[in-house]
């Protein structure tokens, strides 16, 4: 469908938060869900870009449209940042299996990693967790203070989220990952679970910590994609089978967002 | 003024009867399902599911994909769930529409390919086979069934012998004369050929100097190969008498009538599927609506009607 473009502003140097009127969308997504959002009839890009839900607009309680927070990193996204308001973008969504939230409940610790621009679908998450009266422990990370996107939304929710910066521009200079990892060393006999999104690198660690800290996690996957329906069988992951050997699972459909247990790195 | 008939959209091919000469390609549809919920399969002429085998396959590792300037490549590695999985658990759904099922089968012998289609004669549902002897993703001994005129010519004959379903052979691109291959295709009891399939290239890199698909090489799809496609169409139309499906990076009317006027009885749409997911729907209607503006009362006057003086 084609949906007109409520607003679009930069919120950091080549990162833009836009904003999109559905209330057919927003009505029905759930976090870690995405769209295929279609920059343009230009045949260069060709294909639609996959953009996670970074939030839900809402007036007096109804939800009327979705934010989509992303960087600026090829000639889709340079294309998607001329877009202003009025214009519309071919959207299709909201599509694929986002985080299981269904066993939530008290006496449960969701512990929330998000690294640069993977911090995109935890705040609708964080949102999520906090309607159902959770109080998720917040680690983000980033390169400087500047790539520290979203900080004050979280704050918004009274969350405090521990910080990290690879230059130690703002909070504890390191990885999201270290942080995270002296955390559930302090923190040993948690009953939690980890909810994260970033770079492959880091999810791959927050898996490895997780298995060796006896807590389950779920993880937020990206890949190139084509049709975002499960028909192009393009996006897929290496995941391991329930008795043995491997099979390859598909980020827009099974995933986004899949067990850390499960993926083969 | 009375108002005009509704033009015939109807086509034949050669055995198939298809409501409309849309199609949606093998590959690019999954096995229909997957688009049901955009629009009512039932309208289009016909789907052509996901390359299926005897077995289920896992395909490739990713990355199996890569834009390039208005088109993508591809090396999937004919991943699928296998026939028994197709028949047991997405025909019966799909049956349910009113369109043509055509199934795409694949093998890395000849043998697999005879077995595929012993296992779909008779089955309700299937409209028809199109027997895929061009992808470039698997070895087989380092050539693909569709480069070599006598293979193909064995290969389509043994099939031949084994269904009474009408039988498309779709047709690699990567290839000297694909009129041969068409011939061979012909000579051995093809209903209809569907050409081209995607032309074999690569992509790099530069900030990793690694090639951008896990398989190295892939398939290139997409409008970027579109005059190829309607080349090879053309050049096939003049030395057939059998029906040609059109395929090759169309994505709007025009093209889907640059096609019917080269040669194409019908087409098949595949890229397009993927960065305009209601394309096919759209097109039925936008075909529609060109033949009743060009006062066309059928959309077989269109066949061949290139102007060459």
């Amino acid at each position: 469908m084609s949906l007109p473009l409520r607003k679009q502003n930069s919120i950091a140097p080549g990162y833009w938060l836009l904003s999109l009127k559905s209330a057919q969308i927003a009505s029905v997504a759930t976090p870690g869900q995405f769209v295929m959002l279609k920059i343009g009839k230009s045949f260069d890009p060709l294909l639609p870009r996959p953009m996670s839900i970074h939030s839900i607009i809402k007036e007096d309680n109804h939800r009327l449209g979705f934010t989509i927070l992303y960087k600026v990193v090829g000639k889709g996204t340079r294309l998607l940042a001329e877009k202003r308001s009025g214009e519309s973008l071919a959207i299709v969504g909201p599509l694929g299996t986002g985080f299981n939230l269904n066993h939530i409940a008290s006496g449960y610790e969701p512990i929330v990693v998000g690294g640069g621009i993977g911090i995109a679908p935890l705040l609708f998450l964080a949102h999520e967790l906090v309607e159902k009266g959770q109080t998720p422990t917040v680690f983000l990370g980033a390169n400087s203070q500047e790539e520290l996107l979203a900080l004050d939304e979280f704050e918004s929710l009274r969350l405090t989220p521990k910080v990290s910066t690879e230059d130690g521009s703002k909070g504890v200079k390191g990885m999201v990952t270290d942080l995270l990892a002296s955390y559930l060393d302090d923190s040993k006999g948690s009953q939690g679970e980890i909810f994260a999104c970033g770079p492959a690198p880091m999810l791959k660690k927050v898996a490895s910590l997780a298995k060796s800290y006896g807590l389950k996690s779920q993880l937020s996957l990206e890949q190139r994609m084509a049709c975002g329906l499960g028909a192009c069988l393009g996006c897929v992951v290496k995941i391991r089978n329930k008795n043995s050997g491997h099979s390859y699972q598909r980020v827009c459909t099974e995933g986004p967002v899949f067990n850390g247990e499960d993926i083969i790195w | 003024m009375v108002a005009r008939a509704s033009p015939s959209l109807s086509v034949e091919l050669n055995g198939l009867k298809l409501k409309n000469p849309i199609i949606a390609a093998s590959g690019t549809f999954g096995y229909g399902l997957e688009y049901a919920p955009l629009g009512d399969l039932g309208k289009l002429g016909g789907m052509v599911t996901k390359g299926l085998s005897m077995w289920e396959e896992k395909g490739n590792p990713p990355p199996r994909i890569c834009e390039t300037p208005a088109g993508m490549l591809n090396s999937i590695g004919l991943e699928n769930i296998g026939m028994e999985n197709f028949i047991s658990q997405k025909l019966p759904q799909l049956i349910q529409y009113d369109t043509a099922i055509i199934v795409n089968i694949w093998g890395r012998e000849i043998d697999d390919y005879i077995k595929a289609a012993e296992r779909l004669d008779g089955v309700n549902g299937v409209a028809a086979l199109e027997v895929n002897i061009s992808c470039p993703n698997i070895k087989k001994g380092g050539i693909t069934f569709g480069t070599d005129p006598s293979v193909t010519f064995e290969l389509v004959q043994a099939v031949r012998g084994k269904t009474s379903l009408p039988l498309l052979v779709k047709l690699t691109p990567n290839v000297t004369d694909i009129t041969l291959i068409a011939r061979s295709a012909e000579d051995a009891g093809a209903n209809a050929l569907s050409l081209i399939n995607t032309l074999l290239g690569m992509e790099i890199d530069v900030s990793t100097r690694r090639p951008s698909l896990a398989n190295i090489t892939g398939g290139l799809s997409g409008p970027a190969i579109r005059p190829v496609a309607l080349r090879m169409v053309y050049q096939t139309a003049k030395k057939v008498n059998i029906p040609i499906v059109g395929v090759g990076g169309i994505s709007s009317v025009a093209d889907v009538i640059k096609f019917m006027l080269a040669g194409a009885s019908a087409v098949q749409i595949g890229t397009a599927n993927f960065f305009d997911p209601t394309i096919c729907w759209r097109l039925v209607n936008e075909l529609e609506e060109y033949l009743r503006n060009e006062n066309i009362s059928d959309v077989n006057q269109l066949v061949g009607a290139l102007r060459e003086e």
